[in-house]
């Protein structure tokens, strides 16, 4: 194929990965590194620098959206990245001495993981009535407009503090890794960990993914995996994907977003896991 | 506690102002380069040898600053440059709302991000 078409082809895989990355607070990046390793045979190491730049851009095309609608907590974003930071900046550097397949099989355990946890997530629970003593002395307690346009905040509460703090240096690991955002895991520590309403876990994770890719980026700049072809497309698709899909976040059933959220990640597994042991 | 609601979809502005500037470079960087070389073969040889200085140092991307490829280099920067501000900006917040916990976990995670840029 020409530079023309492998150009068009791959904006147009952004946009679709900008728009599922906004709707479930993945970064696009978890979406775009096997389909560019996987048809655009491209070195897993530049796929992972350009993945970062995807993560970047649909946090700020959802961060746009989102911080206006408030259903972003700032607050907890910023303690889970302050784990998620440390983590990224280990896994960054480490990522250049390991071979690409080990990457790729990595890739694919990880995410099998994840389904696996989004999978056991228990359906509709009860608000529980008061968090737990860290976040209210963090102040992570938060509100989110009420759906379809009612009026009124509905409040939250917050659980789980320090086992997500934990989970999200594994995240950030990963993220730096692998080149990803770790939305998925971010999305899991906040939904079943800390329990927050679900369209503010994809939403917060959103805000910080483009913190942890950016965390990465300076590593993978000075590597020289940053190629400026690869990246260009997939910015450019990603950030028109992602705005779209966070005006479409409030209009969906959390149920959809879900579902959306557990397919992708199964088939992104079950992907990079042939791929890796092919 | 002040309310820094408002603020807050300041600093949503601020980035998305500065992401757009960046998409424009990384536009016409990467259409003028399309429009010269655009119909030439995709050699993954080619287009992945890493490690040529121009693109992954900040000195060498300045020097570069008008060629297409650097020009798309140039604005991905500028992306990151965008994350490590929003950063600030909400560490300003907190400061703001006089969170020591808060001021200091973005401080560190500042520092973090920049560190990476560091040799």
């Amino acid at each position: 194929m020409t530079l023309f078409q492998f150009c068009i082809e791959v904006s147009l895989w952004s946009v679709g990965a900008g728009i599922v990355g906004a709707l479930t607070g993945l970064g696009g990046a978890a979406i775009l590194i096997p389909v560019l390793v996987l048809l655009f045979h491209v070195d897993i190491h530049f796929a992972m620098g350009a993945g970062l730049f995807a993560v970047m851009a649909t946090s700020a095309g959802a961060a746009v959206a989102y911080l206006r609608e408030g259903y972003i907590n700032i607050r907890i974003g910023m303690f889970l990245e302050l784990a998620a930071a440390v983590g990224a900046m280990l896994g960054a550097y480490v990522t250049s001495y390991l071979p690409a397949k080990w990457l790729e099989a990595l890739f694919g355990i990880a995410f099998l993981y994840f389904s696996y946890l989004a999978y056991r997530r228990h359906e509709s629970q009860d608000m529980p009535q008061s968090s737990h003593p860290l976040a209210l002395r963090l102040g992570l307690d938060g509100s989110y407009p009420a759906p379809n346009g009612k009026a009124g905040v509905i409040g939250y509460r917050v659980q789980n503090v320090v086992a997500a703090f934990n989970v999200m240096t594994l995240a950030g690991l990963l993220a730096g890794l692998l080149g990803i955002g770790s939305g998925s895991l971010k999305v899991l520590a906040m939904d079943q960990m800390m329990r927050l309403p679900y369209r503010v876990s994809t939403s917060t994770s959103n805000f910080i993914i483009g913190i942890t890719a950016a965390v990465g980026s300076g590593v993978y700049f000075q590597q020289g995996y940053i190629n400026p072809l690869v990246t260009f497309p997939v910015v450019l698709g990603v950030f028109c994907g992602a705005l779209l899909g966070a005006r479409l976040m409030p209009i969906l059933p959390v149920k959809a977003l879900r579902t959306l959220f557990s397919v992708v990640i199964v088939l992104l597994a079950v992907e990079m896991l042939c791929n890796a042991f092919a | 506690m002040r309310d820094t609601k408002a603020l807050e979809q300041w600093i949503g502005k601020i980035l998305l102002i500065s992401i757009i500037v960046a998409l424009m470079m990384i536009s016409v960087g990467g259409l003028s380069y399309l429009y010269h070389t655009g119909h030439q073969e995709f050699d993954h040889g080619l287009i992945f040898q890493s490690h040529t200085t121009e693109f992954s140092t900040l000195s060498g991307v300045w020097m570069h600053l008008t060629t297409p490829l650097g020009l798309i280099q140039a604005g991905l920067l500028l992306i990151i440059l965008g994350q490590i501000v929003r950063v600030a900006l909400t560490g300003f917040i907190f400061l703001l709302q006089r969170d020591v916990f808060f001021v200091l976990s973005t401080a560190i995670i500042l520092l973090i991000m920049v560190l990476g840029f560091c040799h």
